[in-house]
């Protein structure tokens, strides 16, 4: 028909790919009344239809888009691709957004598409191509082609080697060096590292480095061939390269180390969304001048040394030291052929969280304690999510099984987590989050409490994922004044477990733990929580050297669950605890919020009562609703008796048969043994009986009656033995009473009832 | 947010112009419905069925303008709407009007008037003699005669009657986004003293404001270029060239060289000074330009459009980066529809919506099947 680049014009008819074809038969039965076929051309290898588009712009538009334009679509024949949609008037804005100008016909074609055009053909139809060109038009006309949150469209297009360059070069004063591995072919990947100031051996690329005047994105252009063309790329946005590269040539100096050496460019071209904006982004593209061409050729090429040959010198790279400026010949520049290398910047600190999608970067100070399983998987999605500065605090060595759901090696074992965990995470992510390791046991700190006190009361937040009690109680109780936060699985290793304090610990891990074990017993979707029989291997000859069969699969699972809470529910004040459960063979994960609210703490000499205030506010309503008669019942909640407390968070209401008058309350016992048999079940045995309450009418003094003294005595007579202690309540109109029994022993304390309290609509649910 | 809308229809040579305000109120300037459902071949639009789509469970337009009585200006009109003078022309399923706007000589004229026009001066006649429903756009005391044989005092219906050079009160540039400045009906002193008169026609300019934005509509009717040379002097002498300006010019007549000069011209109209600068220096850049007609003949014909006058409009569009349209030519000559024209904070916007494949099946009934 033709040779290779020649186009004639065709008839529709003659057109040969499909998509063409089926195009040029919409077009020319009117498929859309705002599209005209124009002509149809075709060359060796491409059909082309030159349609005229009507684009629906507004009177007054940002970009210079007609009410009508008109369009070449050209179609690579043989490839059934679409080479290119290219508007063809004469003064068409060259530098819109999302313009790619061609090369080497220097012509603008328009991307359509943020996918290869390969991922389309199955649905890209002759309507959806036309749309989807009369869409750019619209779009662009308006200026809204580029989403407002889209990033900025690159300066250059093109591909070559990868290059890496450190972090901090735009503002080092550093001399960097560039070096790859030889062997890799264009592959390779290059780095830069700083030169040795006393190494004066040869050195095969240097790196020039230069930046360009920030400028407003717009059409991207492919990479230049040759020096020149880079020249003339960087003039037309304000930068004279020949003129800078002839100075920095000039500046180096002695040119005996490097004067055989390849040039290397490293340009950074700070990008703003719009003219007289901030630069938000910054682009980067090296250029390898071709290694046939030394620092020498080019710096004579720009007049900044003379070719000492040409003068009856053996020598070259001579600089010229202070001769006159000269004009630079930019033909002398062509025949420096370079290649582009695609540099990206080493990542930073503060890139992490944005990659990651959380719109903010935290940084708090946080200590963390226990780095096992769970822990570290937590922390290594921490540190690469960029959220906190770390302490870490463990006391145990890596053993051959943890290597099972650890995210430490084999290469860790014999050695103590935290130290092997601060090494991994330091050198997984730029910015060294893990702060200090801490090889200390918090229930036994021995030389050690110093360092855990400064760590603990410089934290924001204290995480404990030390999956023991009685170390997250220690953690607790510590005087520092950070917020808590636990987490932990369940002995089967299919729940998640988390708590967060509120801010101002109104909320504590005690009230929390109290509400979890209170949730074990009223809410059905908790059944078997902690009940279930985990599988468990020995690993050693200990009583207590069994590991619980938990695969890393799990603790990824619920470990990917917990960040995420830990980042959202830090950057809220309020307390929070939930439970998610999950069964890995069906893939499902539930989660089971637990209610939690403020503790109102009284004091009986040693020991502290922490009541859960909806408890409190409930046993109210329920001595209002039974006025005039007086009403009861028995209270829930933990004892710790290392720690002398006492969290009251559950309570049973006066079973069926207990006697209720205005003057008295006999507290009965039908179906008590029932329900204590499951709350003791269901709670592992942490929630436990922790006394009586009974109410007092209004005007009698909430203080012992002489039937209460009786009903204390009989407390006293059943736990003094066993040194537990026992509580008596008694709630009038105005204060709360409290007895405390231990171990002989009697507290008393009265608290006027909080106005606030009774207003409290929490979720505690009452025990049946 | 809802952005006011100017729809012209396809009617051949016949203009109706709907405009419809973000707060929901409408103003229909001319209506004239060619429509023939019988044709199969007819291309005019189905303006009863768009007007009816466009009012909505309503039933109701703030104003009907009629700029003068020529049938291509009001027919149909007492098929469509509600009309207050007889019985026979209420209905449920009629529009209301709220207020009737025409011109002094739409009430006065006494000549050759047709069948439906007599009908609409009658509608016009019994609004003011009941002083409600009614603005007549007239020259000072032009209709006094009338309201006297009618027994009413002049003074009476004063508040019912606007004169050039004023804006119409039914409207409110901050609460409605729109104002409608009346040019003619008019009277001007020539400059050899004789007065030049008009009170056959109504020609407006209309003002819409959008995010702080003004775009600017010429609705010329049939105005011929004597008039609007006229208009043109008495409009600078006062003055107000600002209300001359245009975004959007319903050019007159239906693209009649005789609203642009009194030859025709060979291949292009070439108007006086006057109206050049009217199109050419007060057309704002990308100033659509409207023929409200047939599609534009290649051959000469007597009846407009002419194509010597569309020539001259394509090359003021050319010259303001704008476009010259033709209601029977948008978006095809094969398939007219309704040209709709939104007005944003960036002015005029025509719409050139795509539908996709499906919606054009949805829309349209498929061919008959045995």
């Amino acid at each position: 028909m033709n040779t290779k680049n020649q186009e004639e014009v065709i008839s529709s008819k003659q057109l040969r790919l499909p998509r063409a074809i089926s195009l040029s038969r919409f077009l020319e039965n009117d498929g859309s009344p705002y599209f005209r076929l124009i002509e149809c051309r075709a060359s060796e290898s491409l059909d082309i239809l030159i349609i005229e588009v009507d684009v629906e712009v507004s009177q007054r538009h940002v970009v210079d888009i007609s009410p009508i334009e008109t369009v070449e679509l050209s179609f690579n024949v043989q490839k059934d691709s679409l080479r290119g949609c290219r508007p063809i008037r004469n003064d068409f804005p060259m530098d819109a957004v999302h313009i790619m100008i061609g090369y080497p016909d220097n012509q603008p074609y328009i991307c359509l598409w943020d996918r290869p055009f390969e991922e389309l053909k199955p649905t890209l139809t002759p309507y959806a191509l036309l749309a989807r060109i009369k869409y750019w038009l619209e779009k662009t006309a308006d200026g809204t082609l580029h989403e407002i949150d889209q990033p900025l469209e690159p300066v250059l297009l093109g591909s070559g080697i990868q290059a890496i360059i450190p972090a901090d070069i735009e503002n080092s004063s550093k001399r960097y060096v560039a070096f790859a591995n030889p062997d890799a072919g264009l592959d390779s990947v290059i780095q830069f590292v700083e030169k040795d100031p006393s190494d004066t051996g040869k050195q095969s690329c240097i790196l020039a480095s230069f930046t360009v005047p920030p400028i407003e994105h717009r059409a991207v252009q492919y990479v230049p061939t040759n020096l020149k063309e880079l020249h003339e790329i960087l003039a037309r946005i304000g930068f004279d390269l020949s003129g800078e590269l002839k100075r920095w040539i000039a500046s180096i100096g002695d040119t005996s180390t490097f004067k055989e050496a390849s040039l290397v460019l490293l340009l950074s071209f700070p990008k703003m969304r719009m003219q007289q904006g901030v630069a938000e982004s910054i682009e980067y593209w090296g250029f390898i001048v071709a290694k046939k061409h030394t620092i020498t050729q080019v710096g004579e090429a720009l007049g900044a040394f003379i070719d000492a040959s040409s003068y009856g010198i053996s020598a070259t790279g001579v600089l010229l030291g202070d001769k006159k400026e000269e004009e630079i010949n930019l033909k002398n520049l062509e025949k420096f052929n370079i290649f582009s290398v695609v540099v990206q910047p080493e990542l930073k600190s503060e890139d992490l969280p944005i990659l990651s999608g959380y719109s903010k970067s935290l940084k708090p100070l946080l200590t963390a304690v226990g780095v096992g399983a769970v822990g570290s998987s937590i922390l290594e999605l921490a540190v690469r999510a960029g959220f906190g500065e770390w302490n870490i605090v463990d006391k145990d060595v890596f053993l051959p099984h943890n290597v099972i759901r650890h995210i430490l090696g084999k290469y860790a074992v014999g050695r103590h987590k935290v130290e092997c965990v601060e090494v991994y995470l330091n050198a997984l992510v730029p910015g060294n989050p893990i702060q200090k390791a801490i090889v200390a046991d918090i229930k036994n700190p021995r030389n050690k409490q110093e360092v855990l006190d400064k760590s603990f009361n410089g934290a924001e937040m204290i995480v404990d994922f030390s999956a023991s009690v009685v170390a997250a109680r220690q953690l607790c109780e510590h005087e520092s004044k950070a917020r808590r936060c636990s987490v932990f699985l369940n002995p089967t290793g299919k729940d998640l477990v988390f708590f967060i304090e509120s801010s101002d610990r109104s909320i504590s891990l005690w009230d929390i733990e109290g509400s979890y074990y209170a949730a074990l017993h009223h809410e059905m979707a908790l059944d078997g929580h902690l009940t279930e029989d985990a599988s468990t291997n020995r690993y050693g000859n200990g009583c207590r050297d069994i590991t619980t069969q938990i695969s890393a699969a799990q603790t990824s699972i619920l470990s990917g669950i917990a960040f995420p809470q830990m980042l959202e529910r830090f950057q809220s004040p309020k307390g929070f605890a939930a439970v998610w459960r999950s069964d890995l063979q069906s893939g499902e994960i539930k989660r089971i919020n637990i209610a939690v609210s403020p503790a109102v703490e009284m004091k009986a000499d040693e020991w502290r009562i922490r009541w859960n205030s909806e408890v409190l506010a409930q046993l109210f309503v329920a001595r209002q609703k039974s006025l005039p008669n007086e009403t009861g019942g028995i209270l829930l909640g933990l004892v710790d008796l290392e720690h002398k407390m006492i969290s009251i968070s559950a309570h049973v209401f006066a079973p069926v048969d207990s006697v209720q008058r205005p003057y008295g309350f006999e507290r009965g016992v039908q179906g008590l043994e029932d329900v204590m048999n499951d709350v003791i079940k269901q709670s592992d045995g942490q929630l436990r009986y922790i006394g009586e309450w009974h109410s007092h009418p209004d005007g009698v003094a909430a203080s012992p009656s002489k039937d209460d003294e009786n009903v204390f005595q009989y407390l006293s007579n059943c736990f003094d033995i066993s040194g537990e202690p026992y509580c008596m309540a008694i709630i009038n109109n105005k204060d709360v009473f409290l007895r405390t029994g231990s171990e002989g022993k009697q507290f008393e304390t009265k608290l006027p009832i909080p106005k606030a309290l009774l207003q409290t609509k929490g979720e505690i649910h009452e025990l049946t | 947010m809802t952005l006011p809308k100017a729809i012209f229809y396809p009617s051949g040579n016949a203009d109706t112009c709907l405009i419809q305000l973000k707060n929901n109120r409408r103003i229909i300037f001319d209506y004239a419905n060619n429509y023939d459902a019988e044709n199969d071949d007819c291309k005019y639009i189905d303006l009863e069925s768009e007007i009816r789509k466009a009012v909505g469970n309503e039933k109701k337009v703030t104003v009907l303008a009629i700029s003068h009585l020529d049938r291509d200006h009001y027919r149909k009109v007492s098929d469509l709407f509600w009309l207050e003078y007889a019985e026979k022309y209420q209905g449920d399923d009629r529009i209301k009007i709220e207020t009737l706007w025409v011109p002094a000589a739409l009430i006065l004229e006494e000549g050759s008037v047709k069948e439906e026009g007599r009908i609409i001066r009658a509608e016009a006649r019994y609004r003011l003699k009941e002083g409600k429903g009614i603005r007549v756009f007239s020259n000072p005391n032009a209709l006094d005669d009338w309201l006297e044989r009618e027994g009413i005092a002049p003074e009476d219906r004063k508040n019912l009657i606007t004169h050039a050079g004023n804006p119409a009160p039914e409207f409110d540039l901050a609460k409605d986004g729109v104002e409608f400045f009346v040019h003619s009906p008019f009277s001007v002193t020539g400059d050899e003293g004789e007065v030049v008169r008009n009170d056959s026609a109504i020609f407006m300019h209309v003002t819409f404001e959008v995010e702080e934005e003004q775009t600017c509509l010429i609705l010329s009717a049939d105005c011929p270029h004597e008039i609007l040379d006229a208009i043109i002097r008495a409009t600078k002498k006062h003055g107000n060239e600002a209300r001359l300006v245009s975004d959007i010019n319903n050019v007159a007549h239906h693209c009649s060289y005789r609203s642009l000069a009194e030859e025709k011209g060979d291949d292009k109209t070439e108007p006086n000074e006057n109206i050049k600068w009217f199109y050419e220096q007060q057309g704002n850049r990308g100033c659509i330009l409207i023929s409200t007609s047939d599609p534009i003949p290649t051959e000469d014909t007597k009846q407009p459009p002419h194509r010597q006058a569309a020539a001259y409009y394509k090359d003021v569009a050319k010259t303001l980066k704008g476009e010259f349209l033709v209601t029977m030519e948008h978006p095809t000559k094969s398939n007219p529809k309704a040209l709709v024209l939104e007005i944003t904070g960036n002015g005029h916007r025509v719409k050139k919506s795509m539908p996709a494949p499906f919606f054009a099946v949805s829309n349209k009934k498929p061919p008959r099947a045995g």
